[in-house]
């Protein structure tokens, strides 16, 4: 069953379903690899997250053949050697903001929080942390994250002769706006 | 056959190999207005069998190229400057095409409850079925 409806299916035996869970269709989520050889990035704008913010939960969803690279082979590469888009279609992150009781999301100033939880990429489950800030634009509530990979974490085989060409550890960039109206 | 024949073909074989690569390297992306597509649909065809089976749906349609026909829900510019069609599925899943970069302009014509016809590349479910590199046939057909 896709994670998104488990996810919201879960947070549905809440009392508060509807109240204070907001999403973004069309988020932002970038990667960048910096290596000797190459310098590699991909970008894919229709990303979706989804947070609850009373609950702190938050989920990410993200389709692997909507990363979009300049190179046309990069692409091809990406999807059918390295993460097998066929077989994992999806790359999911499931997790919960710390602290999130004492927080105000909406501070004009901006807030930084810290989200915990899991990350599923290619198959594989990992545990993951890092910053998230939050800062309101308007009607607009802007998320950003920024965190670090390794590819051999997540099983993702690099050929010995492109091994100059991708770095060991690749840069993930996340954005999403979520409409306070909506 | 001289030691300077020789060398001459095998640079001349270096130097094609090179070419060769020079060009997959840096070959474009598919247009997919030139691409005849993989199947012609309805979104709410292609709705309902992602409702009713994802891994099936994805075996069929997960990144071929789909041209649909199909009602206009909305049409938005995203933060990130794409334009994205959302086009009539079921009361469960629409079907979300992000256009091409220069079908902007041309999407500003399609109104909420107007027929499309529209080509692109199906990358799997979240909440509704989505597309990308998406552009609109009925202009081509003129």
């Amino acid at each position: 069953m896709n994670v998104v409806i488990t996810f919201l299916l879960g947070v549905s035996s809440l009392v508060s379903f509807g109240q204070n869970i907001y999403m973004d269709k069309e988020g932002k989520v970038s990667f960048y690899s910096t290596a000797s050889l190459e310098n590699i990035e991909a970008h894919n704008t229709q990303a979706l997250g989804i947070i609850e913010l009373d609950k702190g939960r938050v989920g990410i969803t993200v389709l692997i053949k909507g990363f979009k690279f300049e190179k046309a082979l990069m692409e091809e590469h990406f999807n059918e050697n390295y993460m097998e888009s066929d077989k994992y279609p999806k790359a999911v992150f499931v997790g919960k903001i710390l602290d999130y009781e004492k927080l105000d999301f909406f501070s004009p100033l901006g807030v930084e929080a810290v989200v915990v939880g899991e990350i599923t990429i290619h198959g594989v489950k990992k545990s993951l942390q890092s910053k998230v800030f939050f800062k309101p634009e308007g009607d607009i509530l802007k998320c950003t994250n920024e965190f670090r990979l390794k590819p051999e974490d997540f099983k993702i085989k690099i050929p010995m002769l492109v091994i100059n060409n991708i770095a060991k550890e690749i840069v993930v960039k996340a954005s999403f706006s979520i409409d306070k109206r909506k | 056959m001289t030691i300077r024949n020789i060398m001459i073909v095998f640079l001349v074989l270096v130097f094609i190999a090179l070419a060769i690569g020079f060009y997959l390297y840096n070959k474009p992306h598919p247009n997919i207005s030139r691409i005849t597509p993989d199947f012609r649909i309805t979104s709410k065809m292609l709705s309902d069998a992602y409702n009713e089976d994802e891994a099936l749906a994805d075996g069929i349609y997960l990144g071929r190229v789909i041209e649909l026909q199909g009602k206009v829900l909305s049409y938005e510019v995203s933060s990130s400057s794409t334009g994205v069609v959302v086009m009539e599925g079921n009361e469960f899943t629409s079907v979300r095409c992000d256009l091409s970069d220069n079908e902007i302009h041309i999407a500003n014509l399609f109104k909420t409850g107007a027929q499309v016809t529209i080509r692109g590349t199906c990358i799997g479910l979240l909440l509704d079925v989505n597309m990308r590199d998406c552009v609109i046939v009925n202009k081509m057909r003129k």
